[in-house]
């Protein structure tokens, strides 16, 4: 019986503790660089979309702002507030949409004169070399300036119009994706911002 | 010397002799996916070295405390630990790489280089040699998955390790970066591997290795329950 | 329902496990050298993830998660994965015998299989709810039935093919996948809302 069932199960208990322990102890020791990683990851990608902040704070989350009564679109991640010297001076949106290759995430500096500081794709799973593109500033600088006051256009040709912004070749449903979250980010920012 | 010699062996034997990725053909699916680039590879056979080391070392000291039954789930759980312990690692120390990876960090557990070592080596030898042993497979491991990130990322985006190196001299196809690209450099390179190689010893290893790759290491996990 | 659908076509096709993901390869390229084989392999893989989803999204759900135990995932995923295939292997050895006779010596490859581990893994990164990660268990394992399939196929013309000695065996049939992959590029794009 102790040789059959309780010996093995008695080492195999003690494997598992000694080896959970060890775990346990290299995640104390990690877990407060991760933490501190992400929060500067954070900030930096935040800092990326609005260069002239310097501090970006108060994460509102889609179901918060519904709570307040604010009409949300349905894509909506979170709003930050951008913050210069003490000041709040615009907001940043982190919003889904979906792409080619399944949902992406943007984030939208844009400050409280609906002026666009700043597109970047933070999360998104394009096609290289073709839809990935889309992560280039050569594209996101043209949604840069005044927002227009209605939606974007995505056009294949140079754009004539404020509110056109060109299409990467061969990747207009990336270009259209990229464009529809700008235009959802633009109308929450007018809701908090433009209607004060 | 004898000893000196040995250990030597054992070491080098990982590199060329027993490459687990072009000779032994294991653990395809990391070779496969994080190669997009060289630095991947790099990062992914850093990490898997680690636990390589760290397994075969722990596996080769409990290997005669710890019963036969319940020996799989032992090894197991060490090399679960050891995962784990890199994941972590990577993720407080180089975040930039591990989110490159992703999921094939974690992955590692099941990659069936840890546990084919561990049934065949660690099991039967000592803590010094199945470190050894770890490294060099690790080695290996490291060499192969660099090389497949080098060609895709030459090939497929002009760079190398980031830096642009083709320039002028042809357009990169993006087809090399994408998954089809990671199986036809794959099966390019193992048969160049073949060819350069000594056929004869090939042979002989083909009868254990080639073509059975997890299948055959899952073999071994399960025999001892079976 | 709606989200539903898309997992199930997007597991299947868009992110085919074996071709786009590189999840489970070595059972693809061990076991898809005969129709018949393939069809076995692929059974036990549907059956057992569908069953890991299951039970590693429950113990992640009130294991771990509430004990802020989440650096535990992996090796907690692993033993359960590895723990229940050897028990759906006593269970079907004695309840099914036909069953188990036909997906029985599949069963233990399945623990090192990086589709199961795989999945759970994406799961928890998706933030999928209990009947989504199932659904995407099915779903993927559905994905590798296809392309299994659809390469045994393909394998059983290589054995008569003419090739050059040093591409004979793995090299060629890893070309040959290659070119299986490509025409699953041609499905990225097809969920779009």
């Amino acid at each position: 019986m102790f040789k059959e069932i309780i010996k093995p199960s008695l080492i195999l208990f003690l494997v598992c503790a000694i080896m959970t322990g060890a775990l346990a102890y290299v995640n104390s020791v990690t877990k407060p660089i991760i933490d501190e990683n992400n929060i500067i990851a954070e900030q930096e990608s935040l800092k990326n979309v609005y260069n002239d902040a310097d501090n970006f704070l108060d994460a509102k989350t889609a179901e918060e702002l519904k709570s307040e009564g604010i009409d949300v679109g349905d894509n909506i991640e979170k709003i930050y507030t951008a913050q210069k010297d003490g000041q709040s001076v615009g907001y940043v949106v982190a919003v889904f949409s979906s792409g080619y290759g399944g949902q992406m995430k943007i984030l939208v500096g844009i400050d409280n004169d609906l002026n666009i500081e700043g597109v970047s794709l933070t999360n998104h799973n394009e096609t290289p070399g073709l839809g990935a593109n889309a992560a280039d500033p050569k594209f996101t600088d043209q949604f840069l300036g005044k927002a227009p006051e209605t939606t974007y256009n995505v056009v294949k040709s140079v754009p004539n119009n404020e509110n056109e912004i060109q299409a990467i070749t061969a990747a207009t449903v990336t270009s259209k994706a990229v464009t529809k979250g700008v235009d959802e980010a633009v109308a929450l920012v007018r809701l908090m911002a433009g209607g004060a | 010397m004898a000893e000196r010699k040995k250990s030597f062996s054992v070491l080098l034997n990982g590199l060329i002799k027993e490459n687990p990725t072009f000779r032994l053909l294991l653990g395809m699916c990391p070779s496969l996916a994080v190669t997009t680039m060289a630095k991947n590879g790099l990062g992914m056979g850093a990490a898997a070295t680690f636990v390589l080391v760290g397994s075969n070392l722990v596996i080769s000291l409990i290997r005669k405390i710890v019963p036969d039954k319940v020996r799989i789930p032992a090894y197991i759980t060490v090399i679960a630990t050891f995962t784990t312990i890199v994941q972590l690692l990577m993720a407080a120390l180089l975040p930039e790489i591990n989110k490159q990876l992703g999921i094939f960090i974690p992955l590692i557990v099941v990659n069936c280089i840890i546990f084919a070592r561990a049934e065949m080596f660690a099991q039967k030898n000592g803590p010094f040699l199945s470190v050894l042993d770890g490294l060099g497979m690790g080695a290996g491991f490291t060499l192969a998955i660099t090389i497949i990130g080098s060609v895709r990322e030459i090939l497929g985006a002009g760079t190398w390790m980031g830096i642009p190196v083709t320039v002028n001299l042809f357009e990169p196809a993006i087809m090399f970066i994408l998954p089809p690209g990671g199986f036809l450099v794959m099966g390019f390179l193992v048969a160049l591997f073949n060819k350069l190689t000594n056929k004869k010893d090939r042979n002989a290893e083909c009868e254990t290795g080639c073509g059975v790759g997890c299948p055959g290491c899952s073999k071994a996990v399960n025999g001892g329950e079976a | 329902m709606k989200e539903l659908f898309a997992i199930l076509i997007g597991a299947m096709l868009v992110e085919n496990f074996v071709l786009t993901k590189f999840l489970g390869i070595c059972p693809f390229l061990g076991v898809s050298k005969k129709t018949s084989t393939a069809l076995g392999m692929s059974g036990a893989v549907v059956f057992v993830l569908v069953l890991s989803q299951a039970v590693t999204w429950l113990a992640n759900e009130y294991l771990l998660v509430p004990n802020k135990l989440e650096y535990l995932q992996t090796i907690t995923f692993i033993l359960v994965i590895a723990a229940l295939v050897q028990f759906v292997e006593t269970v079907l050895k004695k309840l099914m015998p036909s069953l188990y006779k036909s997906l029985g010596v599949y069963l233990p490859l399945i623990t090192t299989n990086c589709a199961v581990l795989g999945s759970a893994l994406i799961f928890v990164e998706r933030d999928y709810t209990f009947v989504e990660s199932v659904v995407f268990g099915f779903a993927a394992g559905l994905g590798f039935t296809l392309a299994l399939i659809l390469f045994s196929g393909v394998r059983e013309r290589l054995e008569t093919a003419d090739i050059p000695e040093a591409f004979k065996g793995m090299p060629i049939t890893l070309i040959a996948a290659s070119l299986v992959s490509i025409t699953f590029i041609g499905f990225a794009g097809l969920i779009i809302s």
